[in-house]
C-alpha cells in the first residue's frame, strides 16, 4: 500500500517537473520565434543578393512541376527548392535565382545559383554546408569561383591537375571529389531547369 | 571531494564560490584531469571558434542545471532522480538551442547536432550526480561555471592546435600558409607553410587528444613520484565507468563458467 | 526497385562512409570503454543494433505523428531522450521475461546504452535530414552495424597490442586513440563507394 502511494507521488513529482519545463520552453519558443524567422530570412536574402548584386528585389515564381521530374532524373540526390526572379529597381528581369539542395559527402549542401538572362552563371552562394573541414568545406572558396561568370553549360568535374577545357570542366577540390561533384551537379540541374523552363524570360 | 580536511582546492576554503570556480578550472579540469565528456571534445574542435562556442553553451547549461538540480534536491525522490535530472538538463539544452538559433545562427549551424547532444555529455550528468545533488545552490552554480570554463579552455586550446597546424589559421585569421596576415619578410617566410589538413579532419582529433592525454599521464607520473595525491586523475575517458562494467561482465562470465 | 536501391545506398552510407564513431564521433564512450575484448565488443554491438534500430523507429513515429503536426518540433531533444531512456528499460523488462536467451547475451549492456549519444544522435539526425519512417529505421540499423564493425575491429587490434612494448605515458587511452585515428583514416577510403 505504502509502496503504491510513494510510487504515485514520485510519478507525480516527475510529471510536474516535466510539465513546468515544457511550459517554460513553450514561452521561450514564443519569444525566440520571431528572431529565428528573421535570421532565416536574413540568410535567404543574403544568399539571393550575393548571387545577383545588381538586383533590388526578388520575386518568387514557384517551381514548375511539369519540368522538374525530367530535369532531376539525370541528377540523383539533387532537388530544386525554389526559383526566384531577380528584378532591378526599374522592374526589368535580370535573371533567376535557383535554390538547390544536393547530397554531399556528409549532409545536404544547400545553395543558390544565379543565372542571368544572357545565360551566364552570375554567382553561387552556399547557405548550408556540413562537409569535412579543410576539404569539402572549401567548396565556396574553390568550386564556386570556377563556375562564376561562365556561360551556363553542363559542367564536368575532373581531378585536380587534369583541366583541359576551362569552359565546361571544373577542377575538383583535391581529396573532396564527392563534394565537388555534388556542388557541380546541383548547378547542372539548375542550368538544365533554366534552359527548359525559364529561358527567354517567359 | 576532499574528505580529509575543510581545505578545498588550491588552499581555498571548501565549497565557497571561489574555491569551486578554480577547482573546475584547474584542479579538477573536466577534460584534462577528470577526462570526461570526450565526444564533443573530439567532434567540435576542428576550429578554436567552434570549441569556444561549444564550451560556452555547455557552461551555460551546466551552471543553470546545477543550480536548479541543487534547488530541487530535497524535492526529487531518489527513485525518479535520473529521469528528473534528464528533464532539467534537456530543457536547458533546448533553451540554448533556441537562443543560438535566434542570435548566433552561424555558430548553431557549425555545431549542428552536437548542441542537442549536450544532453548526453557526461560532464553535465556527472556534476549533477556528484556535486549538485548533494550541495547548496550557490556552490553548485559556481561549480558549474568553473567546470564549464575548464572544459571551454581545454577544448578551445585543442581547437586552436588543430586549426593552427591543420589550416594555418588561429580564430579564423590566416597566420601560416598562403594569404597570411603577417606583413613583410616574416609573412613571406610564413606563407611557405603547407597546412597538414589531416589535423582538422576526424583522424587529427584522435591524434591530438592522444598526445594531450599522454602528456597528462607523464605529469601524473611525475606528481606521483614526488608523493603527491593523484587520485583525482581520470583513467582516460568518460568511459572508465563503462570499462569497469565491461570488466565486471567478463568476470561474471568467468565465474559462471567455473561454477558450471 | 529504385526504392530498394535507395535504401541500400542509405545503408552503405550510414554504416561505412559516414561511420558513426570514426567520422561523426558519436558513441565514443562505449567505443573506447567496452573494446578491450572482442567478446564484450560483440555483445555491446548487438545490444546497440537492437536499441538504435528500435529507437529510430519509435522516435521517427513520435516525430511524424505527434511533434510535427502540433508544431512542437523544438521539444524533440527532451522528448527523444525520455523516450530512449524508457525504451531501454522497457526492452530490458521484455527480454528478461520472454526472450531469456537474448537477455543473457545482451542484457548486461542495455543499461550502458542510455548514455550512448549515438542513439540520440541518430534519432535527431533522422529528423533533421527529413527521412521517412522506413528510411529512419534503415539508417538506424545501418548506423548500429557501422558501430559494431568499428568496435569489433578496435577490440581485435587492442587484443593484439596488449603485450606490445610502448612508451609508458602512451599506455592505455592514448594508444587506443591513436589506433582509432588510424582506423578513421582507413575508413575515409570507403568514401569511394559513394
Amino acid at each position: 500500500m505504502n509502496d503504491t502511494k510513494s510510487m504515485i507521488k514520485n510519478a507525480l513529482i516527475l510529471f510536474a517537473i516535466t510539465l513546468i519545463a515544457g511550459v517554460l520552453l513553450g514561452l521561450v519558443y514564443q519569444v525566440t520565434k520571431d528572431p529565428i524567422a528573421y535570421q532565416e530570412k536574413l540568410a535567404q536574402d543574403k544568399a539571393n543578393q550575393s548571387v545577383f548584386s545588381t538586383a533590388s528585389t526578388f520575386e518568387d515564381v514557384g517551381v514548375d512541376d511539369s519540368f522538374i521530374e525530367q530535369v532531376l532524373a539525370d541528377y540523383p540526390g539533387v532537388s530544386i527548392e525554389s526559383v526566384k526572379k531577380a528584378l532591378d529597381s526599374a522592374g526589368n528581369v535580370l535573371g533567376y535565382v535557383i535554390q538547390v539542395k544536393s547530397k554531399g559527402y556528409g549532409d545536404y549542401i544547400q545553395y543558390t545559383v544565379g543565372i542571368t538572362n544572357d545565360d551566364v552563371i552570375n554567382g553561387i552562394s552556399i547557405i548550408k554546408i556540413a562537409e569535412t573541414p579543410g576539404l569539402g568545406m572549401n567548396a565556396e572558396k574553390v568550386i564556386a569561383p570556377q563556375l562564376v561568370d561562365k556561360a551556363a553549360a553542363i559542367f564536368q568535374v575532373v581531378k585536380s591537375g587534369q583541366l583541359f577545357d576551362e569552359s565546361t570542366e571544373i577542377e575538383a577540390i583535391s581529396g573532396a571529389t564527392i563534394t565537388s561533384k555534388a556542388v557541380t551537379s546541383g548547378v547542372n540541374a539548375a542550368v538544365t531547369y533554366f534552359d527548359a523552363a525559364l529561358k527567354g524570360g517567359q | 571531494m576532499s574528505t580529509e580536511a575543510k581545505k578545498g582546492a588550491l588552499g581555498f576554503r571548501a565549497d565557497t564560490p571561489g574555491e569551486r570556480f578554480f577547482n573546475g578550472l584547474i584542479a579538477e579540469n573536466p577534460t584534462l584531469v577528470l577526462m570526461i565528456g570526450m565526444c564533443p571534445t573530439l567532434a567540435v574542435t576542428s576550429s578554436a571558434i567552434n570549441g569556444l562556442g561549444m564550451g560556452l553553451a555547455t557552461t551555460f547549461v551546466l551552471a543553470l542545471s546545477n543550480a536548479v538540480i541543487s534547488a530541487l534536491r530535497k524535492t526529487i525522490p531518489g527513485t525518479v532522480r535520473i529521469p528528473s535530472f534528464i528533464v532539467v538538463i534537456a530543457s536547458f539544452v533546448t533553451l540554448v538551442e533556441l537562443l543560438m538559433k535566434a542570435y548566433v545562427p552561424a555558430l548553431n549551424q557549425a555545431l549542428g547536432v552536437y548542441i542537442p547532444l549536450i544532453v548526453v555529455n557526461c560532464i553535465i550528468f556527472g556534476r549533477a550526480e556528484a556535486y549538485a545533488s548533494k550541495h547548496g545552490i550557490v556552490p553548485s552554480f559556481f561549480d558549474g561555471i568553473g567546470m564549464g570554463l575548464g572544459f571551454t579552455c581545454a577544448i578551445t586550446v585543442i581547437g586552436l592546435i588543430r586549426e593552427f597546424v591543420g589550416a594555418g589559421t588561429a580564430f579564423d585569421v590566416q597566420i601560416l600558409g598562403e594569404g597570411t596576415v603577417v606583413p613583410g619578410p616574416v609573412g613571406a617566410f610564413l606563407s611557405g607553410y603547407q597546412p597538414i589538413s589531416i589535423f582538422i579532419q576526424q583522424a587529427g582529433a584522435f591524434f591530438v587528444l592522444a598526445f594531450l592525454i599522454a602528456i597528462m599521464n607523464k605529469i601524473k607520473a611525475n606528481l606521483a613520484s614526488k608523493g603527491k595525491d593523484t587520485s583525482k586523475f581520470g583513467q582516460g575517458c568518460c568511459s572508465s565507468s563503462e570499462e569497469k562494467a565491461a570488466d565486471k561482465i567478463l568476470e561474471d562470465k568467468k565465474a559462471g563458467k567455473e561454477a558450471e | 526497385m529504385e526504392v530498394i536501391m535507395n535504401l541500400v545506398g542509405l545503408m552503405i552510407t550510414a554504416s561505412l562512409v559516414n561511420n558513426v564513431v570514426l567520422s561523426q564521433f558519436l558513441g565514443l564512450c562505449p567505443f573506447l570503454g567496452v573494446s578491450k575484448k572482442t567478446d564484450t565488443a560483440l555483445g555491446m554491438g548487438g545490444a546497440c543494433i537492437f536499441v538504435i534500430t528500435l529507437a529510430s523507429l519509435v522516435c521517427s513515429i513520435i516525430y511524424k505523428f505527434i511533434l510535427a503536426p502540433l508544431d512542437l518540433s523544438y521539444l524533440r531533444t527532451i522528448v527523444f531522450i525520455l523516450v530512449i531512456a524508457m525504451l531501454v528499460q522497457f526492452v530490458e523488462m521484455i527480454l528478461k521475461k520472454y526472450i531469456v536467451s537474448l537477455y543473457q547475451a545482451l542484457g548486461v549492456y542495455l543499461p550502458l546504452i542510455t548514455t550512448n549519444c549515438a542513439v540520440l544522435g541518430v534519432a535527431i539526425n533522422n529528423v533533421t535530414d527529413g527521412y521517412t519512417i522506413l528510411e529512419s529505421t534503415v539508417t538506424g540499423f545501418a548506423t548500429a552495424i557501422g558501430f559494431t564493425i568499428a568496435i569489433v575491429i578496435l577490440a581485435g587490434l587492442r587484443e593484439k597490442m596488449e603485450y606490445n612494448d610502448i612508451p609508458i605515458p602512451f599506455k592505455g587511452m592514448p594508444l587506443v586513440l591513436l589506433t582509432s585515428g588510424l582506423m578513421a583514416i582507413a575508413f575515409t577510403g570507403f568514401s569511394a563507394l559513394k
